[in-house]
C-alpha cells in the first residue's frame, strides 16, 4: 500500500519550495481541514489553484514531482487530504465531481491523484471514464506514469488502454507495471495491429516494437 | 497583424468559420456566456454549457490555432426565469475559478425588468469578489435610454469603471459610454446594430483610446470576420496602423489582462495546431488529413 501521508508531505515541501509568502498563505489556507471537509470551499478552491499558482514555474529540468507545473502539485495535494479526510463513497462522489466538471488541467490532476491509492476500487468508474477520452493528456495522466491501471484494471480494460496508448502515439514505457501485465492476449492484439498496419503500408507504431522486447524472456 | 475578436459565440459555429478566423489573423477570442436562442428548462443545462465554453469549444478553438477564453454569466434573458436563475448564479462561482474564465458576462440588461436589475447588481458583486472584469450587453430597444441605465445601475455597487466593457455601443451611446470611464465596444453585424464602414467612422473621429470592437457572430445572421473585415475599412479612411492595432489586439488585451488570467505576452505566441488530437473521442476533422503545424 502507498503511504499517500508521505506524498502529501513531499509534495507541500516541493510547493514550499517554489512559493513566495503570499503564494504559500494562499495554499495554506486551502488545506486547512475545515477546507478540505467542506466539499463547496474544496471544489472552489481546486478550481482557483490555476489562476493562483500557474505562473510559478516548475524545475523542468528537474526530477519527478520538480517538473510538475505548480497548479497540479497544488491540486492532487488538496485531492489526496480530501480522500483522506472521507469514507470511501464520499471520496469516490467528489473525485468523481472534479473530474466530471474540471477543466482539462483539473482532470489531469484528478487522474494523478489515482496514483497514490492504487489499493481503492471506489474510483474505477473516474479511471474509466478517462480510459474513453481522446484528449491526449487526459488519457495520459491516467495511461502514464501511474499506479493504479496495472493495480486495479481488469485485463480486458488493461489491454484496451495499451492499444490505445498506440494508437494515440503515446510512449507505452510510462506504462507502470506494463511488463507485469504481459499477457497472451494483449500481445496477439499487438502482432494483429502490426500486420494491419503493414498490410496498408502504414509505419508501425514504436510502441509496438518496445512491447514485443518486453515480452522476450518472459514467460506468459 | 494579429486580431483579438473579444465577443464572438463559437458554440454556434463551424470549424470553416475556425478555418477562415485563423487564415485572417484572429488570434484569439473570447466567448461570453448567453442565451442559446430559446430558453433553457434546467438551470443545469447551463452547467454543460459552461463546461463546454471551458472544455470542448477551448480545444476546438485550438484545433485552429486559436486561443479561446470565456466569460461565464446569467444573460439578462434567462434573469428573468425565476425558476432556474438564483440555482445559475449559486453555480457561478465554481466556474469564475476557472483560469480560462476572464471576465463575469454578458450581464446587463434586456427588457429592463426588476428581475434584469437584480441579477445584474448581483453578478456585478460576484465579479467585484473574483476581481474579475465585467462584459455588459446593452438592450436591443431603447438603446440609449437602456444603455446609460446599464451604466448607472453598474457603476452605483462602486466597481472601477474601468473594469467594465459596454458592449454594443453606437454613435449615439459611445461619447456617454466613455464619459463613464467604462470601455466601449461595439458588434459589427452584416445588418443591424453597427456595420463596418460606420465603426471605421467612429475610430477616425474619436480616436482609438479603449474602443474595442467584435463580431458577436451566433446562431443568427452574422459574420465571423467581421473583426477584420473593418480593419480593412479603417485603413481605407486612412486610420493608422498604430491605431488600428490599439483597437484589435491591445486595448482587448489591456481590458481581459485586468483579470490576471491572460497575458500580451503568452497572447503573442503561437498556438500548436495539432489536429491528431481528439476530444472525449471526437476530432474536429471528418475524413481530413490532420495539419500539425504552428499558425
Amino acid at each position: 500500500m502507498k503511504n499517500y501521508h508521505h506524498e502529501v508531505e513531499t509534495l507541500i515541501a516541493e510547493l514550499q519550495d517554489r512559493m513566495d509568502e503570499n503564494q504559500f498563505s494562499t495554499l495554506a489556507a486551502f488545506i486547512q481541514p475545515a477546507a478540505i471537509a467542506d466539499n463547496n470551499i474544496l471544489t472552489k478552491n481546486f478550481s482557483g489553484c490555476g489562476r493562483r499558482f500557474k505562473m510559478i514555474q516548475a524545475d523542468k529540468t528537474g526530477k519527478g514531482y520538480q517538473r510538475w507545473p505548480t497548479e497540479k502539485l497544488a491540486r492532487c495535494t488538496l485531492a489526496t487530504l480530501a480522500i483522506a479526510n472521507r469514507k470511501p463513497t464520499d471520496a469516490a462522489f467528489l473525485l468523481d465531481d472534479l473530474f466530471r466538471k474540471g477543466d482539462l488541467h483539473e482532470q489531469e490532476a484528478v487522474l494523478t491523484t489515482l496514483n497514490f491509492f492504487p489499493d481503492r476500487s471506489e474510483f474505477m468508474d473516474i479511471a474509466f471514464e478517462a480510459l474513453r477520452s481522446n484528449v491526449v493528456p487526459v488519457f495520459a495522466s491516467i495511461c502514464c506514469d501511474n499506479d493504479y491501471p496495472a493495480a486495479r484494471f481488469s485485463q480486458l480494460y488493461f489491454n484496451q488502454m495499451v492499444l490505445k496508448a498506440i494508437f494515440l502515439d503515446i510512449e507505452v514505457a510510462r506504462i507502470d507495471g506494463l511488463k507485469e501485465r504481459l499477457n497472451p492476449q494483449l500481445l496477439q492484439m499487438i502482432s494483429d495491429y502490426r500486420d494491419e498496419r503493414t498490410i496498408a503500408n502504414r509505419s508501425v507504431p514504436e510502441g509496438i516494437g518496445f512491447i514485443e522486447s518486453l515480452n522476450s524472456g518472459v514467460n506468459l | 497583424m494579429k486580431m483579438f475578436d473579444p465577443h464572438i459565440h463559437m458554440t454556434s459555429r463551424t470549424t470553416d468559420d475556425y478555418q477562415k478566423m485563423a487564415e485572417a489573423g484572429i488570434t484569439v477570442v473570447c466567448e461570453p456566456a448567453f442565451w442559446m436562442g430559446q430558453p433553457r428548462t434546467h438551470a443545469s443545462s447551463f452547467e454543460d454549457y459552461f463546461l463546454s465554453l471551458v472544455g470542448w469549444e477551448r480545444f476546438r478553438a485550438s484545433q485552429f490555432g486559436i486561443h479561446h477564453f470565456c466569460t461565464i454569466a446569467l444573460n439578462p434573458k434567462e434573469a428573468n426565469n425565476a425558476n432556474l436563475a438564483d440555482d445559475v448564479l449559486a453555480m457561478m462561482p465554481r466556474y469564475l475559478e476557472k483560469e480560462s474564465v476572464i471576465a463575469v458576462g454578458e450581464i446587463g440588461l434586456d427588457d429592463q425588468t426588476d428581475a434584469e436589475v437584480y441579477y445584474l447588481k448581483k453578478q456585478v458583486e460576484l465579479a467585484k469578489e473574483f476581481e474579475l472584469p465585467v462584459l455588459v450587453h446593452t438592450p436591443h430597444r431603447d438603446k440609449k435610454h437602456g444603455s446609460m441605465r446599464c451604466i448607472d445601475i453598474i457603476l452605483e455597487t462602486g466597481i472601477d469603471p474601468s473594469l467594465v466593457l459596454i458592449d454594443h455601443n453606437n454613435e449615439e451611446t459611445i461619447e456617454e459610454t466613455l464619459r463613464s470611464g467604462c470601455w466601449a465596444g461595439h458588434s459589427i453585424y452584416p445588418e443591424t446594430k453597427m456595420d463596418e464602414e460606420r465603426m471605421a467612422r467612429i475610430v477616425k473621429r474619436f480616436g482609438p483610446e479603449k474602443i474595442i470592437i467584435n463580431s458577436a457572430a451566433d446562431w443568427g445572421v452574422s459574420d465571423t470576420l467581421m473583426v477584420p473585415k473593418t480593419v480593412a475599412k479603417m485603413r481605407d479612411i486612412g486610420v493608422s496602423e498604430a491605431d488600428i492595432e490599439r483597437v484589435v489586439w491591445d486595448n482587448p488585451i489591456a481590458f481581459f489582462a485586468q483579470s490576471g488570467r491572460i497575458t500580451k505576452s503568452a497572447l503573442e505566441k503561437d498556438v500548436l495546431r495539432d489536429q491528431t488530437q481528439l476530444f472525449s473521442g471526437n476530432s474536429v476533422l471528418r475524413g481530413q488529413t490532420p495539419q500539425v503545424d504552428s499558425i
